[in-house]
C-alpha cells in the first residue's frame, strides 16, 4: 500500500471554498459515524485533520505533536504553579523598605533561576534535534 | 561647558527663583500657545503622545470591530452574513489595522510619553520630527480606512504575498493603498525610534548611568533600534511593490526574472522583528509593573537587560520560520528552527526573574498587577505553541490553519495587549491626575481574561480539525461549528471589556479620586513631578544616584541646577555615565513639520494613480522641509 504523505495545505483565497466535501468523502468513514465524530469535541478525525494520521511519515509527525504537546503543556503548569506559588508565598506586610532585600532569597533565586535557564536551554536544543529528525525537506 | 557654568548677565537660572516664581517662570516660558498654529505646531512630547496612543486605540477600535464581524460571519456554517470579498478585506484591515497603526505605535509612543519623564528630561530630542511622525500616522491610517469605506480596502492578507498583489491578480487599487499606507506609517515609526534613541542617549538626567536606566526605558531603547533595522526592509519591498504596479518594473514577476520569493524575504525580514516590536515594550510595562506592585526592585536587572539585547539582536534570525512551506533545503531549515527556538532562552529568562521579583516581594494586587498576571498565563501559553510552530514537521501540519491564528493573537495580545491594558491602569493616574476604579478595573480584567481564552483556545483545535485562515465560510458537514460559535462568544466577551475599559476611563477622568504624584508608592522618575506632568517635566532637574530614586531618597531628590528659565533649555549629557555636558536649547512650536507631512501625504496618495505625482509633489515637500530648516537668528553659546 501506498504511504500517504503528510498534507500540506496551500494559503486558501477566502473565495475558494474548502476543497474537500466532507469527512466522509473519501469513504474513510460511514455516515452514520459522522455525527459521532462531530460530538468527540476533540474531533480528531476527518479528512483534514492533523490528529488523523494515515501513514507511516504523518504518524511520526503525530508523535512528535503529541510529544510536544505533553512536554509543553507541562511545563507551562510548572511555570504557573510558580507563579501561583510566588504569590501566596510572598510576605503580605507593606510598608517596608523596598530596597530592603533579604540577601539569603536574592543567592537561592540567583540560583534557581539559572537553573531554569539551562533547563529551558536544553530543552530547546532536544526538541530542535527531534524535529531535525522528523522532516522530510520540500526542497 | 559643564551645568555650573557661571551666569552670564541678566540670564535668570532656576536656582535665582523660590518654587512658585520658578514654576510660574517655567510655565511662561514652556507653555504652547492656545492657537491653531500652536496646536498643529505642538513640541510637547506628552501631548504628542497622548495623541498617538488615543488615535491608535481608535485604530484598535476599527480593528477590533473587522475582527467581530469576521467573528460573527463564522459562528455558523454557511453564513450568509458577508461574502467572500469582504471577508478578504475584512481580515486583511484587520491584520494591517492591528500591525501598522494599533500595537506597533501605541506600544512605541507610550514610550515616546514615559521615556522622557523617567529619564529625568524636560523634552524628547527632535521633537518637530516627533510631531511631523503624529501627522504622517494619522493620514496613512486615515487613508487606508477612507479607502476601505470606498471599497477599496486591502484584501491581500497583512503581508500582501506576490503574485497576488500583483498586478495581473490585484488589478484595482486595493493593494497600492495597502503598500502606500505601509510607507506611512514606517516613515512614522523610524522618525519616533530616532527621536527616543537620542532621548535616552542624551538626555537622560545627571546620575543616571547605564546601569540606573529604568527597565521600561532599556525595553523602549532595544525596541527603537530594533526597529531602524527593520523598517527600511519593508519600505524597500512595499516601495518595490509599488514600483512593479505603477511603472511595471518586475521585481517580483518570475516570467522577468524577478523572483516572488523576495517579497517573502523582505517582507518577513521586517515581519518577524515587527511581532518583537510590539512585545519589546511590553515587557518594558511587565517591569514597571512588577516592580511598583511587588514592592521592590526587579530581581534580575542585568540579566533582564541582556535578555532583551540578546531579544532585539535574536528577532533577525528568525524571519525564515514563516517561510518554513516554501521548501527550504534541509539544513537551513534547521538553522531556523534552532534560532526560532532559541528566542526562548531569552523569554525564559524574563519570565523567571519577573516570578522571582513577586516570589521576593510584597505583592498588591491591583488591576495594573492582575494583567501582568494574565500576561504570564497567556503570552507563556503562546510562546509553547510557539515552539511548537518552530518544528518544520510540526509547522507544516498546521501552516495556514487557525491554529497560527490561535498562536499569534496569544503572543500578541497576550505579550502586547495584556500589559498595555496594565498600563494603561498603571499610568492613567500620572497623565490625567486621576485614579481608575478599581472595581471596574477587575471586572475588566476578569472579562478580558475569560473572554480572550473562550474566543482563541478553541481555535487551536479548530486548526488541528484542518480548518484554514482566511476562509469565508466552512460547510456544516466539517464539524468545526460548536468550537466556531465559542470563539465568536468569547469575542463578544472580549469586546465587552473594552467597553468597560472606556466607561472606566471615561468616569474615572471626570470623577475619579485626585492621584497625587505618586499613587502606587513607586521608585521610578516619572512618580516625582506631578500629575498631570507640567509642560516642562520637571522643575528642577533630578540628580539620580540609584536605580528607583524614590525609593532610596525618600523624604527629597537631589538636584542639578543652572539652566534658564527664560528659554528653553534642557541637558545635554554624556551617553554611558550621564555627565551633564551641555546646556541646550529646546525648539519652539512649529507649524511646519505638519506642512512636511501634508505635503509628503498628499505626494504619496498622489503616486497611487499616477508616477508623475512624485514630480509634482517634491518641490512642496522640498520647499516645506526648507522652511522647517530655515535657520534662526538665535544666539548659540
Ligand atoms: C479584538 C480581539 C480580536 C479578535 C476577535 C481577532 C480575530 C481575528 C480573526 C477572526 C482573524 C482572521 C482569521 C482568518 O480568517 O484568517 C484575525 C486575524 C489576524 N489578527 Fe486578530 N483578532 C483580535 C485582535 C488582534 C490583535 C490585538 C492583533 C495584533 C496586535 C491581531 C492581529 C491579527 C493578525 C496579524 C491577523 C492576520 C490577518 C491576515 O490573515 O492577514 N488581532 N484576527
Amino acid at each position: 500500500m501506498h504511504a500517504r504523505v503528510p498534507r500540506i495545505r496551500f494559503a486558501a483565497r477566502a473565495k475558494l471554498r474548502p476543497p474537500d466535501p466532507g469527512p466522509c468523502g473519501r469513504g474513510n468513514c460511514r455516515p452514520a459515524t459522522a455525527p459521532l465524530a462531530v460530538l468527540a469535541l476533540a474531533g480528531c478525525s476527518g479528512p483534514q485533520s492533523a490528529l488523523d494520521p494515515q501513514g507511516p511519515a504523518a504518524e511520526r509527525i503525530a508523535d512528535l505533536f503529541w510529544l510536544f504537546t505533553a512536554t509543553l503543556t507541562t511545563i507551562w503548569l510548572l511555570v504557573l504553579l510558580g507563579l501561583a506559588v510566588a504569590i501566596m508565598r510572598a510576605r503580605r506586610a507593606p510598608l517596608a523598605d523596598p530596597l530592603a532585600l533579604d540577601p539569603a532569597f536574592e543567592a537561592r533565586a540567583r540560583r534557581v533561576v539559572g537553573i531554569l535557564v539551562v533547563l529551558t536551554a536544553a530543552i530547546v536544543a532536544a526538541f530542535t534535534i527531534l524535529s531535525y529528525g522528523a522532516s522530510r525537506p520540500l526542497a | 561647558m559643564t551645568a555650573e557654568a557661571p551666569p552670564l548677565d541678566r540670564e535668570i537660572r532656576d536656582r535665582d527663583l523660590d518654587d512658585a516664581a520658578l514654576r510660574a517662570a517655567l510655565a511662561r516660558t514652556w507653555a504652547t500657545r492656545s492657537s491653531l498654529s500652536g496646536w498643529i505646531g505642538e513640541v510637547d512630547h506628552k501631548r504628542i503622545a497622548l495623541r498617538f496612543v488615543l488615535t491608535a486605540l481608535f485604530f484598535l477600535l476599527l480593528g477590533g470591530s473587522a475582527a467581530l464581524v469576521m467573528r460573527l460571519q463564522l459562528a455558523r456554517p454557511e453564513s450568509g452574513l458577508i461574502g467572500p470579498d469582504l471577508y478578504n478585506q475584512l481580515f486583511s484591515m484587520h491584520g494591517t489595522t492591528m500591525m501598522f497603526l494599533f500595537a506597533v505605535p501605541v506600544m512605541e509612543t507610550i514610550g515616546l510619553y514615559f521615556v522622557p519623564l523617567m529619564v529625568g528630561a524636560r523634552q524628547v530630542a527632535f521633537p518637530r520630527l516627533v510631531n511631523f511622525a503624529y501627522w504622517m500616522f494619522l493620514f496613512g491610517g486615515l487613508m487606508l480606512w477612507i479607502a476601505f469605506l470606498l471599497n477599496t480596502g486591502a484584501d491581500t492578507g497583512w503581508f500582501s504575498y506576490v503574485p497576488l498583489s500583483s498586478l495581473q491578480y490585484s488589478p484595482t487599487k486595493r493593494v497600492d493603498f495597502w503598500a502606500q499606507m505601509v510607507t506611512f506609517t514606517e516613515v512614522s515609526s523610524l522618525a519616533v525610534a530616532v527621536s527616543l534613541i537620542v532621548t535616552v542617549l542624551k538626555h537622560r538626567a545627571p546620575g543616571m548611568t547605564l546601569d540606573r536606566i529604568p527597565l521600561f526605558v532599556w525595553a523602549e531603547f532595544v525596541n527603537a533600534f530594533v526597529i531602524m533595522f527593520a523598517m527600511p526592509s519593508v519600505m524597500i519591498a512595499s516601495t518595490l511593490l509599488i514600483l512593479d504596479r505603477l511603472v511595471e518594473t518586475r521585481f517580483f514577476e518570475t516570467s522577468a526574472g524577478g523572483d516572488a520569493l523576495l517579497w517573502q524575504h523582505l517582507f518577513w525580514f521586517f515581519g518577524h522583528p515587527e511581532v518583537y516590536i510590539i512585545f519589546i515594550p511590553g515587557t518594558g510595562m511587565v517591569s514597571a509593573i512588577i516592580a511598583t506592585f511587588a514592592t521592590r526592585p526587579v530581581f534580575g536587572y542585568v540579566p533582564l537587560v541582556l535578555a532583551l539585547i540578546a531579544t532585539g539582536f535574536l528577532s533577525f534570525g528568525l524571519w525564515v520560520h514563516h517561510m518554513f512551506a516554501t521548501g527550504l533545503p534541509k539544513l537551513g531549515e534547521s538553522f531556523f528552527t534552532a534560532s526560532s527556538m532559541l528566542i526562548a532562552v531569552p523569554s525564559g529568562i524574563q519570565i523567571f526573574c519577573w516570578i522571582a521579583t513577586l516570589w521576593g516581594g510584597r505583592p498588591r494586587f491591583h488591576t495594573p498587577l492582575l494583567f501582568v498576571l494574565g500576561f504570564v498565563f497567556i503570552f507563556v501559553a503562546g510562546g509553547m505553541t510557539g515552539v511548537m510552530v518552530a518544528s518544520v514537521p510540526i509547522d507544516l501540519q498546521v501552516h495556514d490553519t487557525f491554529f497560527v491564528v490561535a498562536h499569534f493573537h496569544y503572543v500578541l495580545i497576550g505579550g502586547a495587549v495584556f500589559p498595555l491594558l496594565g498600563a494603561i491602569y498603571y499610568w492613567f493616574p500620572k497623565v490625567t491626575g486621576r485614579l481608575m476604579s478599581e472595581r471596574l478595573g477587575a471586572w475588566n480584567f476578569g472579562l478580558a481574561f475569560a473572554g480572550f481564552n473562550l474566543a482563541f483556545f478553541p481555535m487551536h483545535i479548530l486548526g488541528l480539525q484542518g480548518m484554514p485562515r482566511r476562509v469565508y465560510t466552512y460547510p456544516a458537514e466539517l464539524g468545526w461549528g460548536g468550537l466556531n460559535l465559542l470563539a465568536t462568544t468569547g469575542a463578544l466577551m472580549f469586546a465587552a471589556s473594552f467597553a468597560l475599559l472606556v466607561v472606566n476611563a471615561v468616569t474615572s477622568y471626570r470623577s475619579g479620586r485626585a492621584a497625587g504624584s505618586n499613587p502606587w508608592g513607586a521608585g521610578t522618575l516619572e512618580w516625582a513631578t506631578a500629575s498631570p506632568p507640567p509642560p516642562y517635566n520637571f522643575a528642577l532637574t533630578p540628580l539620580v544616584t540609584s536605580r528607583e530614586p524614590l525609593w532610596s531618597e525618600r523624604t527629597a531628590l537631589p538636584v542639578v541646577t543652572g539652566l534658564r528659565v527664560d528659554r528653553r533649555e534642557t541637558f545635554v549629557t554624556s551617553p554611558a555615565e550621564a555627565r551633564p555636558e551641555l546646556r541646550d536649547m529646546a525648539v519652539e512650536p512649529s507649524i511646519w513639520p505638519f506642512v512636511a507631512a501634508l505635503f509628503s501625504g498628499l505626494t504619496l496618495f498622489g503616486s497611487i494613480y499616477t508616477p508623475w505625482a512624485v514630480v509634482a509633489g517634491s518641490p512642496f515637500i522640498a520647499a516645506a522641509l526648507v522652511g522647517w530648516f530655515w535657520p534662526k537668528s538665535a544666539k548659540e553659546e
